[in-house]
């Protein structure tokens, strides 16, 4: 089978019409919600705030990571640091020895699928139980998540009444909050008897070493106070320099995630649970991952894509994500935000066909919370990798600039265009063959307008 | 991995090398201050997130309604940190089986419509029951995320804070929203004057009483009565039956039903230390059904 | 006053006959206009595709061409974004061309944007009384320059209705070589603009090759939509 975005996409929208509609659906709603909730403050202020303070935190990483340790530890934390997937699971399971951990309840997580942490459980034995309803539903389906934000987006109820209806034996026309009540039955007892919890982190505060998570659910708030251990997995590009840089950042996110004031729990972690305190987890472990982040901090038409905060806003607007859900991108991160991160945390030799899960057409880069240059980004993959694209492309674009510098052969070849097209009815250049296989065949003008101008207009 | 954070902070320090730091904007940086009193905006972003939001102007009328409500729960899981007055008439439980959780915030914020809560209350009991009750003291309600966060400035005082801003949801499936996932369903915040001066006279508060402080022969006794109501209006107390008393006004014949049961619920707040001085106040702190010829029964019998 | 009309290659060759009504307009509206003929391509579609040393011949060789003109005027939106937007950072390694490529872009106007902001055209005629359109915002004239109201506000000037789509901002597919690179996306996402489409008599925009695109599309699945360029819809409605 074919690889890459193209090949996905094409198989997509040709068997699953179903995932075009549920994501397109969910999409607009999400993005309808996004406008109205940037409508009601001046978002364009905060977006600029929010820019500058990512990318003054970027700009000294290092000393708000040395920070945000040194915090951590003084309220009891351990801090572990993982320089890739390979290192972040040698922690996991050396923590997992260490408490006997026989079950984990998860919290949703991006790094965590980046790092493959579900697979690492899977060989080591733990029962794991992902959290959120969405990632429940994929994680009975056995799929990876398709969205940053809603992970089961591209299924419709139908499909997950069937579900539901084979693994958990609801009835099969059981309704949403019948589903839900499923659901949560089966993970209130896995709260009640994990030994560990999972999470990401939305953001970690270096004045303080607060690790903050926002969500709709509770899961996450159960995950990280029922189990006696809690593991945070964080990007090192995760940190707030102070904590009233919350404030903005808090309200922010959920305005461009879901159109929210504010994600209905937010968490701010600071230790594990303390002496007088009824209950919580007894450990609290925070794993600082790199993974390829310091090579996009490296790397300056790319860095500012390490502000994402992770809302899932360019994939709302982005009207390829729209068509074919975050599957057909074959990567952890979809939409915008994934074609120019995925690369750079990579390899750059994705960007030849991620590249083009894109039509260029800006709208990401009017939603970023954080106005990351996404389009701008997405066309210097482009140009990275034309160097290596298809020597037929090279001789195409080397051709066409040979006859657009040369005004007299391109008015001649605007003859043969036309004539051309008069005799066969069909157009002779490949990619213009591409084009009529969806199009009909093209259909110049009878005349040219260089043509009409000189038996007509230029003698006005 | 020993050296791990070493060689990763090497790479940050020679990917940021040659580069200019890039300066922090000036801030904290406030957003812009909506008009309005910051209870009033509180209540209102609380519920637009799905909260129940009651607000009450006296201790008594607070706690008077705690009982009441508290009725419809076999159990309750209650964080030490909420005055005895405030504390359901309820059984203990764990947060696994309790029916309500009932906290004490922090704070609250208007901005958002979140409530401030600490772990040191017990974070199991935010989360579990499927009910979850929220007292907070209405000089508690700050206007800005800000300064709900700057409980965490120097040392924070909890191991785990949290802005709960609405009940448990999610549209997961097919984008259709269920509450209640995994955390509660309801959130329900009751703003009161303060939780302080409670906590001195909470013992004296009166578990439901179950004749609920109402001598309904006293009301019986009244059938057959011509009485006025508070605007001059005169009525006759047809008859009392076990449960309501029957009214018919003078001027247009009509009749109106007046159950037992709010007048109960009126003299339990009476005695709570509310006073219920017209219709208005029968209203607002008993029931809405017929309130000038109820409160007019009560004041026959010098209860109001 | 007087422009320098830069057809570009699209319009030239599968576009002619708007193109032509964009130069009768402005004459109408006393703008004198002239063909410089060497002009040939912007060099957006090298642009976009990453081929940015053939852009750059290109879009050198648009500057030569247009260089001395008062206003460059463009019946396309994207191609005008191409000189006013991204042309320069072609050559931010040149100071010469890249200053000659900001020069160009402070000279440089899509059609409508120019009659509302230079020409301050109001009145074009009401020749399109009672006529519905559905007018499609290409992305890039609309998102980097920012010119949304102007195209609008002409076309309601003439007395047509332009009826809310609410798909009418989103991309419709084209994106140049994605169109090609992956067909079936780029269908299926003129199919969102179709699907929505409402009930009108002309589905217009200033970008030619988006409405090839939609028109091309529509056709192949039999659907029943009248294209037309913004350009012919303006002297149409000027000239009766």
């Amino acid at each position: 089978m074919a690889k890459g975005y193209k090949a996905a996409a094409k198989r997509a929208l040709a068997e699953q019409p179903q995932v075009r509609e549920s994501v397109t659906r969910a999409t607009l709603h999400f993005d309808a919600n996004r406008a109205r909730a940037y409508a009601e403050v001046e978002a364009e202020a905060w977006r600029d705030w929010a820019a500058a303070t990512k990318r003054h935190t970027l700009s000294r990483l290092d000393r708000y990571l040395i920070q945000a340790e040194a915090r951590l530890l003084a309220s009891g934390a351990e801090v572990h640091w993982a320089e890739d997937a390979d290192d972040a699971q040698q922690i996991l399971r050396e923590l997992i020895d260490r408490y006997g951990v026989q079950r984990v309840v998860k919290g949703k997580s991006m790094l965590s699928e980046e790092l493959e942490v579900n697979g690492l459980l899977e060989r080591l034995g733990v029962e794991f139980f992902e959290t959120d309803l969405g990632e429940y539903i994929i994680q009975l389906a056995g799929e990876p998540p398709s969205h940053i934000v809603g992970p089961a987006i591209h299924k419709n109820l139908e499909e997950i009444r069937a579900l539901f209806h084979e693994k958990l034996g609801t009835p099969p026309d059981a309704s949403p909050g019948a589903l839900a009540a499923a659901a949560r039955k089966v993970l209130r007892e896995a709260f009640l008897t994990a030994d560990m919890g999972i999470s990401g982190a939305n953001f970690v505060v270096a004045e303080t070493g607060t690790v903050v998570l926002v969500e709709n659910e509770g899961n996450i708030r159960l995950s990280t106070s029922a189990p006696r251990v809690h593991v945070v997995l964080a990007g090192i590009e995760k940190l707030l320099p102070r904590v009233c840089d919350l404030e903005i950042f808090l309200q922010l996110l959920a305005r461009a995630a879901t159109g929210q004031k504010i994600g209905t729990f937010v968490s701010l972690l600071n230790g594990p649970r303390r002496p007088d305190e009824p209950d919580g987890p007894e450990h609290l472990h925070v794993v600082f991952v790199d993974n390829g982040r310091s090579s996009v901090l490296a790397d300056r038409e790319m860095y500012e894509a390490l502000s994402c905060i992770r809302c899932g806003a360019c994939l709302n607007t982005c009207p390829v994500y729209r068509q074919t859900g975050g599957h057909a991108y074959g990567q952890v991160y979809s939409g915008p935000i994934g074609i120019v991160l995925t690369p750079g945390l990579r390899d750059p030799r994705l960007a030849e066909d991620l590249g083009y899960a894109c039509s260029l057409c800006t709208a990401c880069a009017d939603v970023c919370p954080v106005k990351i240059p996404l389009p701008k980004q997405i066309l210097t993959w482009r140009v990275r990798s034309a160097k290596r694209a298809p020597a037929a492309e090279r001789m195409a674009f080397a051709g066409y600039a040979q006859l657009m510098t040369r005004p007299r052969f391109y008015r001649i070849s605007g003859k043969l265009l036309r004539i051309a097209a008069s005799l066969t009815g069909a157009p002779w250049l490949p990619v213009l063959g591409a084009w009529a296989a969806g199009h009909g065949a093209l259909e110049p003008s009878p005349k040219s307008f260089r043509e009409i101008w000189e038996e007509d207009l230029g003698n006005a | 991995m020993p050296d791990a954070k070493r060689r990763i902070l090497r790479r940050v320090r020679r990917a940021l090398e040659g580069r200019w730091p890039v300066e922090a904007p000036t801030g904290p940086w406030r957003p812009a201050v909506e008009e309005g009193e910051a209870v009033e905006r509180f209540s209102a972003h609380a519920r637009a997130n799905g909260a129940e939001v009651l607000r009450f102007t006296e201790p008594g009328a607070a706690r008077a309604w705690l009982a009441d409500w508290a009725a419809g729960f076999a159990s309750a899981a209650v964080s030490p940190q909420v005055p005895a007055a405030y504390v359901p008439p309820l059984p203990a439980a764990t947060p696994a089986e309790a029916e309500l959780g009932v906290s004490r915030a922090l704070a609250a914020v208007a901005d958002t419509g979140s409530v401030l809560l600490s772990s040191s209350e017990g974070r199991l009991l935010q989360l579990l029951p499927p009910v979850h009750l929220v007292w907070v003291e209405e000089t508690r309600v700050l206007r800005h995320l800000a300064e709900a966060l700057e409980a965490l400035g120097g040392e924070p005082p909890a191991s785990a804070l949290a802005l709960h801003s609405g009940p448990s949801k999610s549209a997961d499936i097919g984008q259709i929203m269920v509450q209640g996932v995994h955390g509660p369903g309801r959130l329900i915040i009751a703003i009161v004057p303060s939780l302080e001066d409670a906590a001195g006279e909470g013992k004296t508060v009166p578990g439901p009483d179950p004749a609920g402080g109402l001598d309904w022969d006293a009301v019986r006794s009244l059938a057959g009565r011509d009485l006025t109501t508070k605007r001059g209006g005169s009525f006759t107390v047809e008859r009392v039956t076990e449960n309501t008393a029957v009214v018919r006004v003078g001027s247009s014949g009509k009749t109106y039903t007046i159950r037992r049961h709010c007048l109960e619920k009126a003299v339990q707040r009476i005695a709570a230390g509310t006073p219920i001085s017209g219709p208005a106040a029968y209203r607002r702190h008993a029931c809405n059904e017929a309130p000038a010829y109820a409160w007019a029964l009560l004041h026959a019998l010098d209860l109001a | 006053m007087r422009v320098c009309f830069f057809v570009t290659c699209l319009a030239d060759q599968f576009f002619a006959e708007a193109a032509a009504d964009a130069v009768r307009l402005l004459r109408a509206l006393g703008v004198g206009v002239s063909f410089p003929r060497a002009q040939t391509c912007c060099g957006q579609p090298a642009f976009n595709a990453g081929h940015w040393d053939e852009a750059r011949k290109m879009a050198a060789h648009t500057q030569d061409v247009f260089e001395g003109c008062e206003y460059v005027v463009l019946p396309s939106g994207s191609c005008t974004t191409m000189l006013r937007a991204y042309s320069p950072r072609l050559f931010e390694g040149d100071r010469p061309r890249y200053e000659a490529a900001l020069d160009l872009a402070g000279r440089s106007y899509e059609l409508a944007e120019f009659l509302v902001k230079v020409v301050n055209a109001k009145d074009l005629g009401r020749g399109l009384e009672g006529v519905r359109l559905a007018y499609h915002h290409g992305c890039h004239v609309s998102r980097e320059l920012g010119v949304k109201e102007e195209p609008v506000r002409l076309l309601e000037a003439t007395g047509a209705e332009v009826v809310p789509w609410e798909a009418d901002q989103e991309c419709c597919g084209f994106g140049g070589v994605f169109s090609v690179k992956n067909a079936p996306v780029s269908l299926a996402m003129a199919d969102r603009k179709l699907d929505t489409l409402p009930e009108v008599d002309y589905l217009t925009s200033a970008d030619g090759a988006c409405l090839m695109h939609m028109a091309g599309r529509a056709r192949t699945r039999g659907l029943d939509v009248n294209v037309r360029h913004i350009a012919s819809l303006l002297w149409e409605a000027r000239n009766g």
